[in-house]
């Protein structure tokens, strides 16, 4: 079934009650524009793949998607309009429709040639200076999500500034001379850098800690791909996915430890979709913590990570937290919990900057002290001090450390 | 020389900004639907005010240029309410969606239209306290939206609709003026009661800019009864027994045995083979009493039925509390193909004639040869016909009949073609029918002069409630 074909069936089931768009983050944000929200975007797509010969303006409605799955569970029909999106997003990527999109061309552009983003593959492993590894067939595997937080993080402060129609012809003159995206190497947050440094030897540490044996690839490490994949990229990820799992086979990598959820999930559930027998195995790092650990008296609340709970259904860091700490959740948890908006932060900052505000709120609400389990979450919901990554959070606690 | 089009765009854009309106093609596609299966026409714009002063001054130039206004929230209508019947723009009032004020010692909560139900009760289930109206939407539907129907929902057995629970109104009438009708206070004497005149209004008078809503404490307890019946008399007779023992449940529900299917997964129950309809009661009391209260209920129904359960665990209430407020969804996946449609009819009858009129509904499904579920509450009469038909002109056209066979029906049981959706544009002829029936067709022409009152150049969502002959 093509792409087109698969959002037919889909948006056809929708029935436009509307529930999903009452937890869809973007929406509010977006001013209750519609087509900013789930059933918008379920409608939309429905009527563009029905209407194929007019020229529809519908990148903006779907890059905005947040793929965080809350629509999901709110669906009576069981639609995910994260998934309407994906497809969506995929089929302007193959020009189906319109014109695609400058930043996300760029950022495909510097993933082919520089296995990064913004070009730092070099600069994503100096965080590891000095850590002994062990030689091992399990690996850790960063994604480069920690790292490349505080060059987004500088990014998006500069972007406040600037309109998105000279982002976009900015955008173009880079992909035209790709090389010149290296130069984000010299713009990044330093105080987020060595937070983001201390949160990756933090995790280092209580895996080793737990006892586990592993290695990390240092300079060599690939970039997964997720902002193929997530940008709709999905013929380029094809390739590159594959390149990248023959890369690790030669390395004779047999378990691979995600460090944030958005790498495992796409290590996870994504691979395996293009690659034929893929026999890596998945596991998370909070799955591994085996640790003695004292009780916190501190009242915290969790920002429970979209792709773990919502996408795999996995509470394993919750249960950690509830085992040491007094745990208030706020209204929106589990099934219903609410994204940090950090998806959108590249392409949409003040839409992300909305739905982080927001959400921030909401958690200090509930606790002033915020545990967060993603690198995008702590980036995005760290507007004060006592906001603290998990591995930060949990390596505080250890009996006689 | 601008079009009186663009020239209206112009000076909306000029009064909210361009960032709150909506204007490009794409945009405004959505907004040519509600979660009814009727569409509208394309608005020429979507206003997405932020205040009540920005609905007054876009007021203001609809009315000086006789543009149609239909105002939408939630967009959750059952019967075509919020999509425009002829061209005009469409204000969306949710980002008036906070919550005011909260007194709990005068029982009232302030809040702006755009505020979704669920949202207002998980922010007053903190305090111990609720707002009763709870349509099946609560999930997406607004303040704004369920007083513009007068929206019911299970709870209405007991707590009535929301009529009963709004105190007062900050209304945005169509020539800008902004109004406030009835007061803060429990009881009021003073004069025409605007605001219950307003509620049900469906958009045709102007815009709710703010509500004063009626709270109550949350229920000390509650335990749920289930029984499972061999037919709709025994169900009937089991319920009036109830409440002739002076007991009135907050929930009294009733699913035929298509419906039951459809949630069967959801319900976690063990649903007798013999079973055609289950009847849903929630009993409320204090702590002491209400396991006896409980034991009485299920004594009465044990005349009639073998198999009576009840529940006490807050979670399986809970879980079956929301299958049962998603059965018309649950529905939805029973569509054979992505033409059909399902009608949630809505009709009403007093509660004791509600067993004659299912039985003769009954009937008409054969007649018709339609595939109907039924469910409803019960405790209030209110009958949910759902009809599965192709979305075609012949299909249509079938649905209009037995909308109409089943509004006769109410009507003759002196009950009403509508109970809680509304009427939009889907009903018209059947509250014409209503009307006609009683030999009281006037009542409807005083409604349209209280309309001509309120919106004396027709911009107020123009083609809903009243049936036009031609
Ligand atoms: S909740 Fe599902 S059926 Fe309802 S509008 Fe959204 S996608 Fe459509
Ligand atoms: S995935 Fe998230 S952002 Fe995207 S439509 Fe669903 S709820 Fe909205």
């Amino acid at each position: 079934m093509n792409t087109i074909n698969k959002i037919e069936e889909i948006t056809d089931k929708c029935i436009k009650c509307g529930f999903c768009e009452s937890v869809c983050p973007t929406l509010p944000a977006f001013k209750y524009n519609s087509i900013y929200g789930a059933r918008g975007r379920v409608i939309l797509a429905g009527y563009a793949v029905n209407h194929m010969d007019e020229p529809l303006k519908l990148d903006d409605s779907f890059y905005s998607c947040l793929d965080c799955f809350a629509c999901e569970n709110a669906c009576p029909v069981g639609i995910n309009a994260g998934v309407v999106s994906e497809l969506l997003k995929e089929s302007i990527t193959e020009q189906k429709f319109n014109e695609k999109n400058p930043l996300a061309e760029m950022m495909k552009d510097a993933i082919l040639k520089y296995e990064n983003p913004l070009g730092l593959k070099d600069q994503c492993s100096q965080w590891s200076d000095g850590i002994e590894f062990d030689k091992s067939d399990t690996i850790i595997l960063t994604g480069d999500m920690y790292q490349l937080m505080p060059y987004t993080r500088f990014i998006n402060k500069a972007r406040k500034y600037i309109d998105s129609a000279i982002v976009n012809s900015f955008s173009k003159i880079i992909s035209k001379n790709i090389n010149l995206i290296t130069l984000s190497r010299h713009f990044y947050d330093k105080n987020l850098r060595i937070k983001m440094d201390y949160e990756l030897k933090n995790i280092v540490y209580l895996l080793k800690k737990s006892g586990l044996k592993f290695d990390y690839l240092g300079q060599e490490e690939p970039y997964p791909g997720m902002f193929l994949y997530d940008l709709g990229y999905i013929n380029e990820f094809k390739e590159y996915s594959k390149n990248i799992y023959k890369f690790l086979k030669s390395k004779n990598v047999k378990t691979i430890i995600a460090i944030d959820p958005h790498t495992y999930d796409l290590l996870k559930n994504k691979y395996p979709l293009f690659i034929r027998d893929f026999d890596i195995n998945i596991v998370y790092y909070t799955d591994l913590i085996n640790l003695n650990l004292k009780k916190s008296d501190e009242k915290i609340t969790v920002q429970e990570p979209c792709h773990m709970v919502l996408h795999n259904n996995s509470y394993r860091a919750m249960d950690i937290l509830n085992n040491i700490s007094d745990v208030k959740l706020p209204d929106r948890n589990g099934k219903t919990t609410m994204c940090c908006g950090g998806p959108d932060e590249l392409l949409y900052p003040e839409i992300s900057y909305s739905i982080s505000r927001k959400r921030y709120e909401d958690l200090k609400k509930t606790a002033d002290k915020i545990v967060t389990v993603c690198p995008l979450c702590y980036n995005n919901l760290s507007y004060d001090d006592n906001v603290i990554d998990f591995s930060e959070f949990v390596r505080n606690l250890i009996i006689n450390d | 020389m601008e079009s009186l089009k663009d020239s209206v765009i112009n000076e909306i854009i000029k009064v909210i900004g361009k960032n709150n309106v909506i204007t490009d093609f794409e945009g405004e596609i959505p907004y040519e639907n509600d979660a009814s299966y009727i569409s509208g026409e394309k608005p020429l714009l979507i206003a997405l005010p932020e205040n009540r002063h920005e609905i007054s001054k876009i007021l203001k130039i609809c009315n000086e240029n006789k543009i149609n206004v239909t105002v939408r929230s939630g967009g959750t209508s059952l019967t075509g309410s919020s999509v425009m019947t002829e061209p005009g723009i469409i204000i969306n009032t949710m980002n008036l969606d906070k919550i005011i004020e909260l007194n709990l010692s005068s029982r009232y909560v302030v809040c702006e239209p755009g505020l979704r139900l669920d949202d207002l009760n998980n922010y007053l289930k903190k305090y111990n306290f609720f707002y009763p109206p709870d349509p099946a939407s609560s999930k997406a539907s607004t303040v704004g939206g369920t007083l513009s129907t007068n929206a019911g929902g299970l709870r209405a057995v007991k707590y009535g609709a929301t009529k009963e629970w709004v105190l007062g109104l900050e209304f945005v009438l169509p020539n800008g003026e902004i109004i406030n009708t009835g007061e803060y206070t429990l009881k009021r004497s003073a004069g025409y009661d605007l605001t219950a005149l307003i509620v049900g209004s469906e958009g045709t008078f102007g815009v709710i800019s703010k509500a004063i809503l009626k709270i109550e404490p949350l229920p000390e307890k509650t335990g749920k009864i289930i029984g499972f019946f061999k037919n709709i008399y025994d169900v009937g007779n089991a319920m009036s027994s109830v409440k002739n023992a002076g007991i009135t449940p907050i929930m009294a529900e009733f699913l035929d045995f298509y419906t039951l299917n459809s949630i069967r997964d959801k319900l976690k129950l063990e649903i007798p083979e013999y079973t055609k309809y289950m009847l849903m009661l929630d009993i409320d009391s204090t702590e002491e009493s209400l396991e006896k209260k409980l034991l009485d209920v299920k004594k009465i129904l044990s005349k009639f039925s073998g198999d009576i359960i009840i529940i006490r665990d807050e979670k399986t209430m809970d879980e079956i509390y929301m299958a049962r407020k998603g059965a018309y969804s649950s529905l939805l996946k029973e569509r054979e193909n992505k033409n059909q449609i399902i009608v949630i009819g809505d009709v009403i009858v007093p509660a004791d004639q509600l067993p004659d009129a299912m039985k003769e509904i009954e009937e008409k499904v054969g007649e018709n040869k339609l595939k109907v579920t039924l469910f409803g509450h019960i405790g209030d009469g209110n009958i949910h016909a759902n009809i599965f038909a192709d979305s075609n002109e012949t299909g249509l056209k079938k649905v209009a009949k037995f909308q109409m066979d089943i509004a006769k029906i109410a009507i003759k049981h002196r009950g009403s073609v509508s109970a809680e959706h509304g009427i939009g544009t889907e009903k018209n002829e059947l509250l014409y029918e209503e009307y006609r029936d009683k030999d009281s067709l006037y009542t409807l022409e005083l409604m349209k002069e209280i309309k001509k009152v309120f919106d004396p150049r027709n911009i107020m969502n123009r083609g809903k409630i009243f049936y036009e002959h031609n």
